[in-house]
């Protein structure tokens, strides 16, 4: 990548304190020093489980919450410390795409209402010019202004989560924080919104932190990935490198454990053993390794458990925060050769 | 060959709303053998989840069957009394459901909760036993420290062991079939796998027969033997997992597939979409009902048969059928 990002996030810590009342709660660290940047026009993928952070590293990029540590700067301002006029600026240039259509919008007001806030509140228009900047939204996203005085919930599930971006981009920003916007949708649905963001993406030239689980998704969309795991960066680089000679043993699990379509059948995912919350208590090492299949087989190495591994350059242009990533073993052909799709 | 567990024919369902009749499943039938995973795969709306609702006679109103039979080994489901039905489910049928964290209860502890299918179909069985059973089959589905595990309550667990609780809870009595709806969905994609493994696990072990309820292809591909693809309430192709996956022999399968996102390689500038929406169920056309949404219709020049005759879902070779009057035209 060249040139200056959009987005550089330094060293982003967010602790969250339990539960309850009084002293004896416990913090847990969401978000554990955190650094990436993310460079005009282009899409970065933020994969992970759930407990990764990969959400609440979203949320504290448009400041839905505030960071414990570290700085985010957008072109260069530090967003700490933004408010009042300076922060709604900030709104404009930086929006938000959820998960949830049913709940991301008011049921009982109608979709001009919905849509006119952004304008209103931005003072970007009024009246008949109004109206015609929502028709065009509408049909930028493939809905039709007729649909201006529906519901939310007189739509399907795409087709809202289509308003979504509508809504998100009715300020013209300049980066798009979209968190897991085509879960829960069906296949066929999936692949239309996601055909809408690589559109509007081209001619827009909009930048976007894709955030999502679904790694064929991440794939398409995203020209680098970010792997999470227990609020960590593992690993990021360009997707295919990623994808196809994954450094970080993690990262090796989460791409393994894809299904993929293998003529003659079979079982051909690789199963990890264990869940997130086996790791135990966060210790000062790596947070991967009671988990890690290079940690056991190469003995278990004290290093693991007592030093954190940073991230470094890895073969391949990505870095990778693991100290014996060269030790890994090449990975089995798992994805060469995947048949691709196109009827037409 | 196996004997069939469930066999199911002509089944129809519908909906009366508001004096419109939606027949959400029309027409569907099948088999599954002891021993056998069958996927049923489909979008939302196809009718997948109020089939295997009906299977369960869990209809819910104003739903109700209005067609067709379902018998489970020898007993037909159709002649039995509500009573007879609850004695018959989680017993010889069991569902585990898709989203385990809302299906246990949360003021249950899990030990009490996989006792109480103990006590309400083996009422024989000495109390003394059951703390032992429980832990028996906990133990069996992987659940880490069940001893443990027991006295907790659901909430206290991830998804991927609540998902866990929940197959313990749909095997312990060694059902004929086993009902899978969506058991993975919920899950990371690393305790997906974990999950599926163990519902291979109990195939193996108990020769159960599994009905697999899903929207991913690729989920079905990996663990089913044999698939049907569900559109509009009908069945529209079934088989072999691996021939309809790389071949498959009608437009909407071979549509569904091509929308996966691919994996490695550059990936394609857009991705193969089906346009449009599925038809109402309140008025199913006329003709092919994915012929509105075709592209090898459009491909043949809009012949006029695919719009004006319904399809018969027809025998083709090794098992497969397809509901397509050019199936031939699929395969490339």
């Amino acid at each position: 990548m060249t040139g200056e990002p959009l987005l550089s996030v330094r060293g982003l810590v967010k602790d969250f304190r339990e539960r309850g009342f009084g002293p004896g709660r416990s913090t847990v660290r969401a978000v554990d020093d955190v650094s990436f940047d993310v460079f005009p026009g282009e899409t970065l993928g933020l994969v992970g489980e759930s407990g990764s952070g990969k959400t609440t590293i979203g949320r504290l990029i448009v400041r839905l919450e505030e960071p414990t540590a570290g700085q985010i700067e957008l072109r260069g301002q530090d967003l700490r410390g933004l408010s009042g006029r300076r922060l709604l600026e900030f709104r404009r240039d930086v929006q938000m795409i959820f998960q949830n259509t049913q709940n991301a919008f008011n049921p009982r007001r109608t979709v001009r209402s919905v849509l006119s806030d952004p304008y209103q509140i931005h003072r970007l228009a009024a009246g008949a010019d109004l109206d015609e900047r929502m028709g065009a939204l509408l049909r930028q996203v493939g809905l039709t202004p007729a649909m201006l005085d529906r519901y939310p919930q007189q739509f399907s599930g795409g087709q809202r989560q289509r308003l979504g971006i509508a809504r998100a981009l009715s300020v013209q920003p300049a980066l798009v924080v979209a968190d897991e916007p085509v879960s829960g949708l069906d296949v066929s649905v999936q692949a239309q919104v996601l055909n809408l963001f690589a559109e509007l993406r081209r001619e827009l030239g909009l930048a976007m932190l894709f955030i999502s689980h679904d790694l064929r998704a991440v794939y398409f969309l995203c020209e680098r990935i970010a792997v999470l795991y227990l609020g960590r960066l593992v690993e990021i680089g360009p997707r295919r490198t990623l994808l196809e000679n994954p450094v970080h043993p993690y990262t090796r699990a989460l791409i393994g454990s894809i299904p993929v379509f293998r003529p003659g059948g079979g079982f051909t995912r690789t199963v990890i053993k264990g869940e997130i919350s086996d790791s135990g208590p966060v210790t000062a090492g790596c947070h991967f390794a009671p988990r890690c299949p290079l940690w056991r087989e190469m003995g278990q190495p004290a290093r693991c458990r007592e030093e954190r591994p940073l991230l470094r350059p890895a073969a391949g242009g990505g870095m990778a925060a693991c100290h014996f990533a060269e030790s890994s073993p090449p990975l089995a052909a798992n994805l060469a050769g995947q048949p691709s799709g196109g009827h037409a | 060959m196996a004997t069939v567990v469930l066999q199911v024919r002509d089944l129809a369902v519908e909906f009366s709303l508001r004096g419109s009749v939606a027949r959400a499943v029309d027409g569907v039938g099948f088999d599954v053998r002891a021993g056998e995973i069958v996927g049923m795969v489909g979008e939302s709306g196809s009718g997948k989840s109020v089939t295997m609702l009906a299977l369960l006679g869990l209809v819910p109103r104003p739903g109700r069957i209005v067609a067709g039979s379902v018998r489970l080994r020898d007993i037909d489901l159709g002649t039995l009394s509500l009573r007879e039905l609850a004695q018959l489910r989680g017993r010889q049928m069991a569902l585990i459901p898709s989203d385990a964290g809302a299906a246990l209860n949360p003021v249950t502890r899990i030990g009490a909760q996989v006792g109480e299918g103990l006590a309400a179909h083996l009422p024989d069985l000495p109390r003394a036993e059951r703390p032992g059973r429980i832990l028996d089959i906990l133990r069996r589905v992987g659940l880490p420290r069940p001893e443990h595990q027991v006295r907790r309550y659901p909430h206290e667990l991830s998804g991927g062991m609540q998902q866990r609780v929940a197959v313990a809870m749909g095997v312990q009595l060694g059902p004929d079939l086993l009902i899978a709806d969506e058991p993975t969905t919920a899950l990371d994609v690393t305790i997906q796998a974990q999950i599926l493994r163990l519902l291979l696990d109990v195939r193996e072990q108990s020769g159960t027969g599994i009905l697999f309820v899903t929207h991913d292809m690729t989920t079905v591909a990996e663990i089913c033997d044999r698939v049907l693809v569900m559109y509009a309430g009908q069945i529209v192709e079934s088989g072999p997992v691996v021939e309809v996956c790389t071949a498959p022999a009608h437009p909407y399968t071979r549509a569904l597939l091509d929308a996966i996102p691919p994996l490695g390689g550059d990936p394609p500038e857009q991705l193969t979409t089906i346009p449009g929406a599925p038809p109402d169920p309140r008025a199913w056309p006329a003709g092919c009902r994915f012929a509105e949404r075709c592209w090898l219709r459009e491909r043949l020049g809009n012949p006029e048969k695919c719009t004006s005759l319904a399809p018969d879902l027809a025998d083709l070779e090794s098992e497969r059928r397809s509901r397509c009057h050019f199936t031939e035209a699929v395969v490339r």
